[in-house]
């Protein structure tokens, strides 16, 4: 007798559940910030709303080459994740997915956010999102990641792609504010990474990866989040300094990045996992504000 | 006219049309002093922590690339600025 509830086969169960571990190759999370730089960038650059379908296929196409990068990530990284408790459960190091497969998504993954990318927006928007997919896997993952604690400081560069694909698909070109933008997510990227260096130094250590606090201590790592977030405070107003934002901007952006500041001051002085931990979440939410500040402000 | 385009006979004075422009906005200019106090003090400073960290044993050749990675980003902040203040 039917219960009126349709259980899944056992097929399409496992069909799923191969989908879900593929997704997680892409480190959704992670990407979902990436997207509000690009979709800033996007409305920033056309200084109001851009065309929906530009925008749905432009984030697609980002979501691919970040995604395709995080997969060929696990693929490279598999010999260390097992070591660190935050990615031992990783799909590769779990065994749901070879690590060949993993390569050949995250490969394809790229040629496909490629091609949407040069037939919904534009050849420009392409090639920046596949440099952004080999700043990350070349230069970060396989040649700094490992050997310098420099790693996330220059790494980080493939982070600020997202923002130059969002403004090159809408205007076809990049300005100086594009750039800025760019900038403004590359010396965000230290403080922010080693907030979360503090919380998982020993999962570093144990994997090798020379970290900041790995290498030279905690209170080393303390000063520079703190000199590095004056100098992020810095980068964040140069839109107005440039005359491309205004006064809303200017005046959100002091707010937000006060609180930044105050809270990176505290951590420096009073060492603190809480503390480093609220520098960590503070610094996600400062990134997105930022953005969309900019979309505001340009509207 | 030719002033409009920052050349006057054989001398560019885009520059100075760039400097002018910015002091007629207090947004700007309050932008980039605050930029500027933020991002030089703090980058040397951050710079000068970091090259005292690096480990005795080093090579010459890992201090350089050391030293490299450290300058690479302040060589950045200092292109940024100027390209803000000349606009």
């Amino acid at each position: 007798m039917s219960t009126g509830v349709i259980s899944p086969t056992p097929t399409a169960a496992r069909a799923t559940s191969i989908a879900v571990e593929y997704l997680k190759l892409t480190k959704p999370r992670v990407i979902s910030l990436l997207l509000v730089t690009t979709a800033a960038a996007m409305f920033t650059a056309a200084h109001g709303v851009p065309n929906g379908w530009l925008i749905l296929w432009t984030m697609v196409g980002g979501f691919l080459a970040a995604g395709g990068a995080n997969a060929i990530n696990h693929y490279v990284d598999r010999d260390i994740d097992g070591h660190m408790k935050r990615t031992d459960a990783r799909p590769v190091v779990a065994g749901s997915v070879t690590p060949r497969r993993a390569l050949v998504f995250g490969l394809a993954c790229g040629v496909a956010s490629a091609a949407l990318l040069a037939t919904a927006a534009n050849e420009l928007a392409a090639v920046l999102a596949v440099m952004g997919l080999a700043v990350y896997v070349g230069i970060y993952t396989l040649w700094l990641k490992r050997s310098t604690v420099h790693n996330i400081v220059i790494g980080g560069a493939a982070g600020a792609f997202p923002p130059l694909v969002g403004w090159a698909a809408v205007t076809g070109h990049l300005g100086l504010y594009a750039w800025m933008m760019f900038a403004i997510v590359f010396y965000w990227t230290p403080p922010h990474f080693w907030a979360l260096a503090l919380l998982l130094q020993n999962d570093y250590a144990a994997a090798g990866v020379p970290m900041l606090p790995v290498v030279h201590g905690e209170d080393a790592t303390r000063r520079q989040i703190f000199l590095w977030t004056l100098v992020m405070v810095g980068v964040t107003v140069l839109p107005c300094a440039a005359g491309l934002a205004g006064w809303t901007y200017f005046a959100g952006a002091l707010i937000l990045t006060a609180v930044f500041v105050a809270l990176a001051f505290r951590l420096w002085r009073t060492p603190s996992r809480a503390l480093a931990k609220a520098t960590f979440h503070y610094s996600l939410l400062y990134l997105a504000l930022v953005f969309v500040l900019m979309a505001i402000d340009a509207a | 006219m030719a002033a409009a385009h920052g050349v006057v006979g054989d001398a560019d004075w885009s520059i100075l049309a760039s400097v002018n422009a910015l002091y007629d906005s207090p947004l700007r200019l309050t932008a980039l002093c605050l930029a500027a106090v933020m991002m030089i003090p703090a980058g040397w400073l951050s710079l000068r922590h970091m090259l005292e960290l690096r480990p005795a044993g080093d090579s010459p050749r890992a201090r350089a690339r050391e030293a490299m990675w450290s300058i690479a980003p302040l060589i950045g902040l200092i292109a940024l600025l100027i390209w803000a203040g000349v606009q």
